[in-house]
């Protein structure tokens, strides 16, 4: 009987307000809810309801607001409930009974120390090694349970340049993320870059350094035969294309050859870079006269104009 | 010698077996079509999903960019972010209804997949089932990296309603409202975003700016009274449609120069007021297009221009009061109420129609809560104009009085009956000024209504409210309806004639646009 009008003298005010909301002071003065105010992950800890009634009729719920979702768990006959989190953030419990919130309590759950994996990320892969173009280097640091470490946590960034040259920095992790701006010197090649959070290190990152376009170059005639037959073939080579910091352009650069014949003939060939050189092979010309050949890079240097000659085969 | 039936009484005993057999043969046939309609109903059968609302549209705000976010971010990516976070939201939501997680691959890393999984899985294992939405976002942006791949933003202030309930009986547990900071970084990868950490925070509040209220041109309200320009406002209104497209076919076949002709109409019989209905669907719900809204500003307009004052009332045929339809209702809010914030010819928002018809067939908690929640909203987007609800019955009309600027209801019954119902509900509400917002009196007199009224029992009708509402107060009315309309549609009243004829009769102005008896004792 002393239980049931007590469940009235509850239900009769909370009933205009059938919805409540977490700033509601109105949990009942006669329930709380101890248990502590912060938590790390993977701490066992207990919820204990404290009150003058013992609330036996229905199961008595604690309703869970977290980071990730929705949780309900029923307390125990002694009115407690143990549990463990791996999950972080702040949490909103409401107890509920009979269909009203009876008591609410929030708490925090603490991530841990960042462990393996490390997660890291470079973007853009390569840059342009002209002092100025520049990429991002990421870390995301996370707990064993994939929990976000703590604000504020330092990471170093270890970057080891192509020039030798050995930069050690830090940064602190804002909402999840330290990052570092790698900016690109004047030595092409790579650039490694070690991230490590206390003891915790990281798969190293390359970032390519590559050269830029390269300035003007010369080319020259090798194996050149003199009549123009047609049939002979002689090689056109290019010095060692460079850009303006004495990088050897990469592997592949396209150099376009125009060979203009005598008659005024336009031939335009495709080479390729390989260790800084392209090579290319012309066929002779089939009239006599001279063979006028320009090189040139789209974006980049040109060459010299180089001549051969040709005569008839009497 | 003729031949004798063998068989005495033989008409007895066929009419015997006829009855039997086709009694069996009904029998049998009952029972193969209960057999072939019954089992997994067709939903589940189908693994169809749940009908839902078609585009989930929460209130989304971006704040001001932290001043160094790594690498500027560009408008488009902006919206390809919010695009497939809301989306990643709205998942949750459905797979928290249906206890399904596949759909959540989309939207999680797969580091993270496991860890939104878990909740709902753990929730369904233990017998419940939650429905639940989100309301507003307010998005602060801190990092994005130099490759485009990478963001980390603070979504503010979220707001979640969440219902409980238990899973097998459908029995509701617990309303719960949540505010929280979620603090989220996203992925980049194959084209879409993906969620790869959260971490739920508590609220911090941030600066907005805050609304110039210029309430000069408005109606307002002193005390009981309604002032328009400081002089006193007494609303002699019609509810109003065109004579040939009522309800459904308003907002489809709305024509502007029909509109004009009627509102000079209604103020040359000596009208100040209209009410008209937004209906909920006919403006798309959650997306509300641009085209509507210029078919209401040109009403207003119109309006304006022959000195009326109109109550837009909104949300008409709502229908679904899910947690998952909230959004849309507040967008379609957003939408009209941040459009006409400063339009002088409305004298107040009706926030719905009749919405304690609706506990009929709805909840009657989930009515109320969404029309707690919508007042709210329609406060933060206009603070200009006054606001009601245009209840059916005046046993209804005292919730949420104490928020609203004046207390509205409806009536159909004896003027004895209304007499009664706004005594009770002045020993309820004693501040607030109380409008009759529909009245009126079908002068149907036919096949489907043979003993039905005519023009002079109306005019008796108006006369007789008229002096109840006097001697209660000098209440403000407003008349159901304007025109005897052609065509009633079905979704109005159904399908029945006994329902629909009289409807067609409830104007002041007859079928020839002549006015009626009762329009002299109405507008005096």
């Amino acid at each position: 009987m002393r239980n049931w009008f007590v469940h009235i003298a509850i239900i009769f005010p909370l009933c205009c307000q059938c919805t409540t909301r977490q700033t509601h002071e109105g949990a009942l003065a006669d329930f709380k809810l101890l248990g502590p105010d912060s938590v790390t992950v993977g701490q066992k800890f207990t919820i204990r309801l404290m009150g003058k009634e013992k609330l036996s009729n229905s199961p008595i719920y604690l309703m869970r607001h977290a980071t990730w979702g929705t949780t309900i768990d029923t307390f125990d006959p002694g009115q407690t409930i143990t549990m463990v989190d791996t999950l972080t953030g702040w949490v909103s419990a409401e107890v509920l009974y009979e269909g009203i919130k009876i008591s609410q309590k929030a708490y925090h759950v603490l991530p841990m120390g960042a462990t393996m994996p490390l997660d890291t990320y470079l973007g853009s892969k390569s840059v342009i090694a002209n002092g100025q173009d520049w990429a991002m280097l990421t870390a995301i640091p996370t707990d064993t349970f994939g929990n976000l470490v703590q604000a504020q946590t330092p990471v170093r960034f270890e970057l080891v340049r192509p020039s030798d040259f050995v930069e050690n920095k830090q940064a602190f992790t804002k909402h999840g993320v330290a990052y570092q701006i790698i900016t690109a010197q004047t030595k092409a090649g790579k650039t490694l870059g070690y991230v490590s959070v206390d003891r915790v290190k990281s798969k190293e990152k390359e970032l390519l350094e590559v050269a830029d376009y390269p300035i003007d170059f010369r080319i020259w005639a090798e194996d050149t035969t003199p009549f123009a037959d047609g049939r002979q073939t002689f090689k056109i080579k290019t010095d060692v294309l460079k850009d303006r910091f004495g990088n050897t352009v990469p592997d592949g650069t396209l150099v376009l050859f125009e060979c203009q014949d005598a008659n005024n003939t336009l031939r335009h060939l495709n080479g390729y870079t390989l260790e800084g050189i392209a090579t290319i092979f012309v066929q002779n010309p089939i009239s006599a006269g001279s063979l006028r050949i320009r090189a040139s890079v789209n974006g980049g240097g040109k060459s010299n104009l180089f001549t051969v000659t040709f005569i008839t085969k009497k | 010698m003729t031949a004798q039936p063998s068989i005495k009484y033989y008409r007895i005993y066929f009419g015997i077996v006829s009855v039997v057999g086709l009694s069996l043969l009904i029998g049998v046939t009952a029972k193969l079509w209960t057999y072939f309609n019954t089992g997994a109903d067709r939903a589940t059968a189908l693994n169809l999903p749940p009908n839902l609302p078609e585009s989930h549209v929460p209130y989304i705000q971006w704040l001001p960019d932290d001043p160094q976010t790594g690498r500027k971010m560009e408008d488009f990516t902006r919206q390809e972010i919010i695009k497939d976070y809301i989306r990643g939201w709205y998942q949750q939501h459905l797979s928290y209804m249906t206890g399904e997680t596949k759909g959540l691959k989309e939207y999680f890393t797969p580091s993270a997949l496991p860890k939104i999984q878990e909740a709902v899985k753990q929730l369904d294992n233990k017998g419940f089932e939650l429905h639940q939405t989100d309301l507003e976002h307010h998005i602060q942006l801190h990092f994005y990296s130099a490759d485009g791949q990478i963001v980390s933003f603070t979504d503010r202030q979220v707001r979640l309603k969440k219902h409980l309930y238990h899973k097998d009986t459908q029995e509701k547990v617990y309303s719960s409202e949540v505010v929280a900071d979620y603090e989220v970084v996203m992925l980049l990868d194959d084209g879409y975003w993906r969620v790869k950490n959260v971490v739920r925070k508590q609220p911090v509040p941030f600066w907005q700016d805050t609304l110039k209220v210029d309430k000069s041109k408005m109606v307002q309200i002193k005390g009981q009274q309604f002032y328009l320009a400081n002089q006193p406002f007494f609303s002699k209104g019609i509810n109003y449609y065109p004579q040939k497209t009522p309800w459904t076919f308003f907002w489809s076949k709305f024509d502007a120069n029909i509109i004009s002709k009627d509102f000079a109409l209604v103020q040359s019989l000596g009208f100040n007021t209209l009410r008209i209905f937004v209906n909920f669907h006919d403006f798309n719900k959650g997306n509300v297009p641009a085209e509507q809204t210029e078919k209401l500003r040109q009403l207003l307009n119109t309006a304006q221009k022959y000195d009326l004052k109109v109550i837009v009332t909104l949300f008409d045929f709502l229908g679904d009061y899910r947690l998952l339809n909230f959004p849309a209702t507040d967008r379609q809010l957003e939408t009209l109420l941040t459009a006409f914030r400063e339009h002088p010819a409305i004298l107040a928002w009706d926030l719905k129609n009749e919405p304690d018809l609706d506990y009929k067939y709805h909840d009657t908690a989930e009515v109320q809560e969404w029309l707690q929640w919508i007042l709210k909203r329609a406060k933060i987007y206009d603070s200009n104009h006054l606001l009601t609800i245009g209840w059916a019955y005046p046993e209804n009309a005292e919730l949420l009085s104490k928020e609203l600027d004046f207390v509205s209801f409806h009536s159909y019954k004896s003027p004895e009956e209304l007499a009664y119902g706004i005594d009770e509900l002045r020993k309820k509400i004693r501040t607030k000024p109380l409008v009759l917002e529909e009245f009126g009196l079908s002068t149907y007199r036919g096949i489907w209504a043979p003993f039905g009224k005519n023009e002079e029992d109306q005019a008796v009708y108006f006369a007789q409210i008229r002096e109840v509402l006097r001697q209660k107060g000098n209440i403000p009315y407003i008349a159901w309806t304007l025109y005897d309309f052609t065509d009633v549609p079905a979704e109005v009243v159904g399908k029945m004639p006994w329902n629909r004829y009289p409807q067609k009769n409830f104007g002041v102005l007859n079928a020839a646009g002549k006015p009626k008896k009762g329009l002299g004792v109405l507008i005096k």
